[in-house]
């Protein structure tokens, strides 16, 4: 018989200390992992929501902010381009193409997203890869619309039915743009990025559910021209759009060209460069992850603490046991490597059953946690980080093994052959 | 000479000596009834003898070798692989099964392990081989938990450990005070038996054993640390 089977069969022998103290660990290790798979989950799903284009331009605010209402869809726009300036600054020579960015309504819970044909052949994600159609066609005509991924199948919809769209954001908004109805022409496939979660309408079928609006609200005159189903594009021209990104010919220039966002005097606007935007965003957020780190790290070490407990707890009903070893020829590094042994089997078994546990659950619920996060999740399966955090653990519990272990030691050689009970 | 002693001294800290032995020696193959109350420093003593401790002056040679010039590691080889010892009571590890405490030395001492027999096989026969001379081996090969054994059952179980692998020397330190008195004439033939190629040291306070071994000695008269305050009592 082995020391590690000596081990296993006394850390059995206390089964319910031996268990608990095996769940907290294994809790508090299925915590870290799941803090650092969320973590990392979302920044890669921020990092690859918005890829190739290389300016975004809207009115004057924070770049992180500008970023995140009209790439994220998070939070309101302060206030819009005028389409003056959007023609202005798309018809420049170094512009390669620009996808105007027109938002506000929303239907069902999901932000409609007014924009043009430019977004199906242009918008990129992750590793540049553009969007592609699950069903149908990209919008034609001014009641035309497409749904990302999540939103058609949340709402259930399918080609060819029709739903309307309410000013705001709220779901339940009391103000139904009810005399426009859209139809579904187009389903995107899923990207892993807010374009799931978002219905895409034509400027001008944007344009449409405004008329006869005033400052948001229907006007009280009453004036509800009824557009034809295909509006004429002309006169329905809108005055002004959220934002835009811009792809340019050269990468090179875009430096110069956010700088003559920056400075155009005829309106206050912002333009930045998506990846400066997310890295600022990254500062913002830095200190917040570091704290969720620093928590669930404690809460590992609180684990740990009742691994040493638990050890601590059992050497005097061992004294006994290790008189008994001893007299069978022990030797007092024996005595301690069992200690030692016992600490790190229970951390490492812990640190196991908490990385199984966490990853079995993810590839359970996880696609239905990726929705109600909004974010993708980290690869599932063991990662090296769940590696290195179950080395981690044991180590530590290998570590935490020297306290008893070395107690026992030297109490080991005062009680002697006697027997203290 | 099986143990050999000369003028030992143990003290737990300076001035406060338990142990204080002129001489006392333990022939190869012999038996010694070593009668002591408790207090009178036998537990110390059997702690030298088995390496556990070190004694702070003197000579002492177990099997030939002196213990005072092996460091604790090499007396802890050496105690694994020459001694067997029998405990007054909660002998056994209660994580194992009977055998396995049994073979428990065999673990530690790779001596024992080859005099127990060559493999893994053979020396689980010899151990329930000695079981059942101790009248155990049905408990053994049923795979008795060690708590549901009696105190008699669990001393022999002690006695089938300290002799596998037939060290030279078994130490009993009041291996019967929790025995009754038929179940403890029994366990002291059968052990004197089962020893009768080891030299043997039992302790205890049972004066009744005392004809059974070859030789008797007194703690009281041999140990000087402990015979003044026996005195003034």
């Amino acid at each position: 018989m082995t020391l590690v089977a000596l081990a296993w069969k006394s850390a059995r022998a206390r089964a319910g200390a031996t268990v608990l103290t095996l769940i907290a660990i294994a809790l508090s290790t299925a915590l870290v992992l799941g803090v650092e798979k969320i973590r990392a989950g979302a920044r890669a799903g921020f990092e690859q929501t918005v890829s190739g284009a290389d300016v975004l331009v809207g009115a004057r605010s924070g770049g992180v902010n500008l970023l995140l209402y009209a790439v994220f869809r998070l939070g309101d726009p302060t206030a819009n381009v005028s389409w003056e300036t959007y023609q202005a600054f798309a018809a420049r020579p170094d512009v390669a193409w620009t996808i105007p960015l027109s938002l506000g309504d929303s239907h069902g819970g999901f932000r409609v997203l007014g924009t043009t044909d430019a977004y199906f052949e242009h918008y990129r994600y992750g590793d540049k890869r553009p969007l592609g159609f699950a069903l149908g066609v990209a919008f034609d005509e001014t009641r035309d619309a497409v749904l990302g991924a999540e939103a058609a199948r949340e709402l259930g919809y399918g080609l060819g039915d029709d739903f309307t769209i309410s000013h705001g954001i709220k779901s339940a908004a009391f103000a139904e743009h009810s005399d426009h109805p859209f139809t579904v022409v187009g389903v995107l496939r899923a990207t892993g990025t807010p374009v799931d979660r978002t219905i895409h309408i034509s400027l001008e079928g944007m344009e449409a559910v405004h008329e006869g609006f005033v400052g948001g609200a229907p006007s009280a005159i009453g004036r509800r021209p009824r557009a034809p189903r295909s509006a004429p594009a002309e006169a329905l021209t809108p005055d002004a759009i959220t934002a835009f990104l811009v792809g340019l010919k050269s990468r090179a220039a875009a430096l110069r060209y956010q700088r003559d966002v920056n400075t155009y005097r005829r309106e206050a606007l912002t333009g930045v460069i998506p990846g400066v935007a997310l890295a600022q965003l990254w500062r913002v957020l830095g200190p917040a992850e570091q704290a969720l780190r620093v928590v669930s790290l404690l809460v590992v070490a609180a684990g740990l603490t009742g691994l040493l407990t638990m050890l601590l707890s059992t050497l005097n009903e061992r004294r006994r046991e290790v008189a008994v070893l001893r007299a069978a020829g022990a030797r007092r590094r024996d005595v301690f490597a069992l200690l030692v042994l016992e600490s790190t089997l229970v951390a490492g078994l812990g640190a196991l059953l908490g990385a199984t546990v966490l990853n079995t659950a993810l590839a359970i619920v996880g696609r239905g946690l990726e929705a109600s996060i909004g974010a993708p999740l980290g690869p599932l399966g063991l990662s090296v980080y769940d590696a290195y955090v179950i080395a981690g653990v044991t180590g530590i519990g290998f570590a935490l093994g020297f306290v008893p272990g070395w107690i026992a030691y030297r109490r080991s050689l005062s009680d002697g052959l006697t027997v203290r009970i | 000479m099986c143990i050999f002693a000369k003028d030992l001294e143990f003290a737990w800290r300076p001035g406060a000596t338990v142990v204080a032995v002129s001489e006392f020696e333990l022939r190869l193959g012999d038996s010694v009834f070593l009668q002591g109350e408790s207090g009178s420093g036998k537990s110390t003593l059997l702690g030298l003898i088995a390496g556990i401790i070190q004694a702070t002056s003197g000579e002492l040679n177990v099997m030939g070798r002196p213990l005072g010039a092996m460091n604790a590691a090499k007396r802890d080889a050496f105690r694994a692989d020459a001694i067997g010892v029998i405990f007054q009571q909660f002998n056994l590890v209660p994580y194992l099964t009977l055998l396995e405490n049994v073979l428990l030395p065999c673990r530690f001492s790779p001596p024992r392990a080859a005099r127990a027999g060559p493999t893994n096989a053979s020396r689980k026969d010899a151990a329930l081989g000695l079981l059942d001379r101790l009248g155990l081996g049905a408990e053994a090969r049923e795979g008795r938990a060690v708590s549901a054994l009696s105190v008699g059952q669990q001393q022999r179980v002690a006695a089938a450990r300290a002799l596998i692998g037939a060290p030279s020397l078994i130490i009993a330190d009041e291996p019967t005070s929790a025995l009754d008195a038929a179940s403890r004439d029994s366990f002291v033939d059968t052990l004197l038996e089962e020893a009768k190629d080891a030299s043997v040291l039992f302790v205890s306070h049972d004066a009744a054993l005392a004809p059974r071994f070859d030789r008797t000695e007194s703690m009281a008269d041999m140990n000087a640390a402990f015979a003044p305050a026996a005195k003034g009592a």
